[in-house]
């Protein structure tokens, strides 16, 4: 009976709603403006293709869009628009969607603007840089995920745990075991290489 | 753990976490997010009198099912109302008030009259001098013979 009042009571007020939705449309508007470089950052350290992760922030900003309603009752706008993106990703790379990570030249640009840096330095750095994603990505799902994570500067160890909705000693943990994987499979490389 | 072997980690991650959107990513991203509102628009412009057009809906059904059912039943019902003959089905709806013709012939009683004969003006029933009466309790009229005669002796 609410729920029907409800909408009678929205039918009623046109005026109301479409004043709501304008509010909201603006808020999503800002939020695109502040967060959507960060979002991207998160998508990229999963999807590794510029492409891919730009259609992930999307279609997390999409289901922001679905849900506006419960913007006001967020309390840390942040950490849930990077658990939206990062489950986002995360069903991308479950159904195997995604694009081959990209060698793209103009994405390694974007990466780290270094005009001081010669070429060749910049080509050994790029192949290193790979190997030890590749490497990122043997490692345990909670340890990789957690690593991840933390290569985003703007997240914080306390809200990296609260997308991963486990506890802060618990990421440090994941952390630490993560990087102590990573410097025995890099040890492991060099002896084999 | 190894130093050098951290500082590449370190390295490969702060390259991971700083990497830059396409410019024009903001605008793409509001552009679709436009695209998908105006694609949501028809859906929210019908569903606001979507009770109303149920109701209409749901009326026009119910006014076309009376209308079809009274025209069944008019269209199988003879056509001089009232003269209906017994053992015909009369499938439909009918009115209360139509004739009803009995299936048997019904006859007249011989000394039948009108009940309205027995009425009066003022809404008294009469009962006519010449009306056979009831007897009541049959009561003897003769005396009981003497000899079965109640004597205080018999006591």
């Amino acid at each position: 009976m609410s729920s029907y009042s409800g909408q009678i009571a929205g039918w009623m007020t046109p005026a109301f709603s479409s004043a709501k939705s304008v509010d909201s449309s603006e808020t999503i508007t800002a939020l695109v403006a502040e967060y959507s470089a960060t979002l991207y950052r998160v998508a990229y350290s999963v999807m590794r293709n510029s492409a891919e992760a730009e259609d992930a922030v999307q279609e997390a900003f999409l289901r922001v869009l679905k849900h506006r309603e419960k913007l006001a009752e967020i309390r840390d706008i942040r950490v849930w628009l990077v658990r939206i993106t990062w489950n986002v990703v995360l069903d991308r790379k479950r159904r195997g969607k995604t694009r081959p990570e990209n060698d793209d030249i103009a994405d390694y640009a974007r990466v780290l603007p270094s005009s001081d840096r010669r070429a060749d330095e910049e080509l050994i750095s790029s192949q290193e840089h790979s190997r030890i994603l590749s490497l990122i990505d043997r490692l345990p799902a909670k340890e990789r995920r957690a690593l991840l994570l933390s290569a985003v500067e703007e997240l914080s160890t306390a809200q990296i745990a609260s997308v991963l909705k486990t506890t802060e000693s618990s990421v440090r943990s994941r952390i630490f075991r993560a990087r102590q994987e990573l410097s025995a499979l890099l040890e492991k490389e060099g002896v084999s290489q | 753990m190894n130093e050098i072997h951290q500082n590449q980690i370190d390295r490969t991650l702060r390259r991971l976490g700083s990497t830059s959107p396409a410019p024009g990513m903001e605008d793409r991203i509001l552009a679709g997010l436009a695209r998908a509102e105006a694609g949501n628009e028809p859906t929210r412009f019908f569903s606001v009198p979507r009770f109303a057009v149920a109701f209409a809906t749901a009326g026009t059904v119910c006014a076309f099912i009376v209308a079809g059912s009274v025209s069944h039943s008019h269209h199988n019902l003879p056509v001089a109302p009232g003269l209906h003959f017994p053992g015909e089905a009369q499938p439909g709806v009918g009115a209360a008030s139509a004739a009803h013709v009995a299936a048997q012939p019904v006859t007249a009683l011989p000394k039948d009259r009108p009940r309205s004969v027995l009425k009066t003006e003022n809404g008294r029933a009469v009962i006519s001098p010449n009306a056979k009466k009831h007897s009541g309790i049959a009561v003897p009229k003769a005396p009981p013979a003497p000899d079965r005669a109640f004597t205080p002796d018999q006591r």
